[in-house]
Formats: structure tokens, sequence, C-alpha cells
């Protein structure tokens, strides 16, 4: 993931030399893209900042490892990515990608109620996505990545992107429709 | 690939979901910074015991090859075996029959091997 702007493989070289200070400006550019992947592993929004902290952590550890500097995005989206499955199979978490032990979550006139209630809604309908098309539709409307950037890091192609996008976003769409509305 | 091949769908406002990675984001980040402080600081901790021990092994390292070797050779120079002595000259005592021409023969013993013009004589005085 080339970022023109962003000068990834300085701060990764710095880093590499013992500088915390630039390993921790990769860490606040790419955390949050980093959770989100972490969050449509394993599904649980407090499962995936403890996973994602570990990814992120075992990533400085493994900074040499990176061949490319210049795409340090795209590994370590890999390598969190990587982590969170492990980390779902460690764990044998597999109620976080239950739907059902999320709280219902009814309306309320607060704000916030109201806030958290949408927040609830949109997780129980991004479980019902696969992983791809959780993790192609987080990153392309949240993160802003393009498809070369998601394929890169799902390790597909550009048209299988695409493709989880787009049904991704459908299937949401769909989940998200009020009840009366669904087909 | 174009997005014809997929047409473009909506996509779904997940603002809440924005603001609330944001905050993960930051809070990730905020605890990941001390754990990587303590993670360089024990590292470099054990570089340091590490690097110490070098050192240390690296200043002793040739005096304490010497002693060794001046070891080992004093422990050769004090068990190593003697040469075997030299078989004694005839230790075992000799015994012979002397025939004589008379009625019965007689015995000589010797405690040592007998010379042979010894022989001679005895074999002739018993004749």
């Amino acid at each position: 993931v080339t970022r023109v702007e962003s000068p990834d493989a300085v701060l990764l070289a710095r880093a590499r030399a013992g500088d915390d200070g630039a390993f921790a400006a990769l860490v606040s550019r790419h955390a949050r893209a980093a959770f989100l992947i972490a969050r449509a592993v394993v599904g649980d929004a407090d499962l995936a900042e403890d996973v994602c902290q570990d990814a992120l952590f075992r990533v400085w550890l493994r900074l040499d490892r990176c061949r490319e500097p210049e795409r340090f995005a795209a590994w370590l989206a890999r390598a969190v990515r990587r982590h969170a499955l492990n980390a779902l199979r460690g764990r044998r978490r597999s109620e976080a990608l239950d739907a059902r032990d999320l709280p219902a979550g009814g309306r309320s006139p607060h704000g916030a109620a109201e806030l958290a209630d949408l927040r609830t809604r949109l997780d129980r309908a991004l479980l019902q996505l696969s992983l791809e098309q959780r993790q192609a539709v987080l990153l392309y409307d949240l993160e802003g990545w393009s498809h070369v950037e998601i394929a890169a890091s799902l390790g597909t192609t550009e048209a299988m992107s695409r493709q989880h996008l787009m049904l991704g976003r459908r299937r949401l769409r769909r989940l998200l429709a009020p009840e009366e509305s669904r087909p | 690939v174009t997005d014809d091949a997929f047409p473009p769908e909506d996509r779904v406002d997940l603002t809440p979901l924005r603001d609330d990675a944001a905050t993960r984001a930051s809070r990730i980040a905020a605890r990941l910074a001390p754990r990587v402080a303590a993670a360089r600081r024990t590292a470099q901790q054990r570089r340091a015991v590490w690097d110490g021990m070098r050192r240390r092994l690296a200043r002793l390292a040739i005096p304490t090859l010497l002693a060794a070797a001046a070891a080992l050779a004093g422990v050769i120079v004090t068990t190593r075996t003697p040469p075997p002595a030299p078989p004694p000259a005839h230790p075992d005592p000799f015994a012979g029959i002397v025939m004589g021409s008379g009625p019965a023969a007689r015995w000589i013993a010797f405690d040592r091997r007998p010379d042979v013009a010894e022989l001679v004589t005895i074999a002739g005085g018993a004749r």
C-alpha cells in the first residue's frame, strides 16, 4: 500500500532502529484499520480490541520481517488478520460470531442510547456477512482503502474485493432494512 | 476489472462504527506504547547481561585455556604408565633330568637356568 503523503517506509526504518516514537506513529496511523480487520475476523469489538493490541505487539517484535517497507500497511493488515484468525481458533470463541449473543438493544429516546442501539444493529448485521465481505465493507467504507489495498490484505484479487464489497453492502442493507420492507 | 463488472451498491452508513473504531484505536495505541517500552527495557537488560557475560568470558578465555592446558599436561605426565619392566633374567626354577648311565636317574633342581657347561659337568659326573 503506497501512500505518498505517508512515509511508512521511513517510519518503519526508524522503528527498526529502535525508535519507539516512530512505531507509535505507525500505530496511530494504522490502528483503526487494524482494529477493523480484527473486528471483521472475531466479530466481537471487545475481543477485537485485545486481539488487535496483541497483534500490533507481535508486529513490533517482527518488524524485521516486513520485506517491502513501502507496503507496510498491507503487511500489517495480513499480520493482524492472521493473528485474529489464530486467536479465534485458539480461544474457540465461536460464540463471538453468534449474533444471538449480542444484546437486542431497544430503541431509546436518548441520543447516546440510540447510537448504541444503532451500533448494536450494525454489529449484528455485520456478523451475518462472510469474513471477507465484512473486511471489505469495513475497510472500504470506513477506512477508505482501495480495492487494491483490500485485495492485498485479504490475499485475493481486486475483482474479488469488489465482489465482496458489493455483496456485503447488499446483504447489509437487507439486514438493516425495517422488517416490513424485507422481501 | 471495472466497476461495471460489479455494479456499485450504495454504501451503508457506518458512522456509529467509525466513531467506536476511532475510540478503540486510540485506546489500543495508548495501551500498546507502555507494553512496547517495557518489552524494550527487558530486552535491553537481557542484552546488557549477555554482553557482560560475553566480555567476561572473553577476558577469562585465554587464561582459562592456558590453565586448562597446563592442568591437562600435568595429568598426562602424572598418569603416564611406566614402560614395562624388562623381564627378569630367568627367575623360574628350572628342573631337568639328567639321564645317567647308572641304575637310577637323578633329579637335579635349580632355582635358575643352569649354565650349559654346568649341565655338561653334572652329566659327566653322573656317569
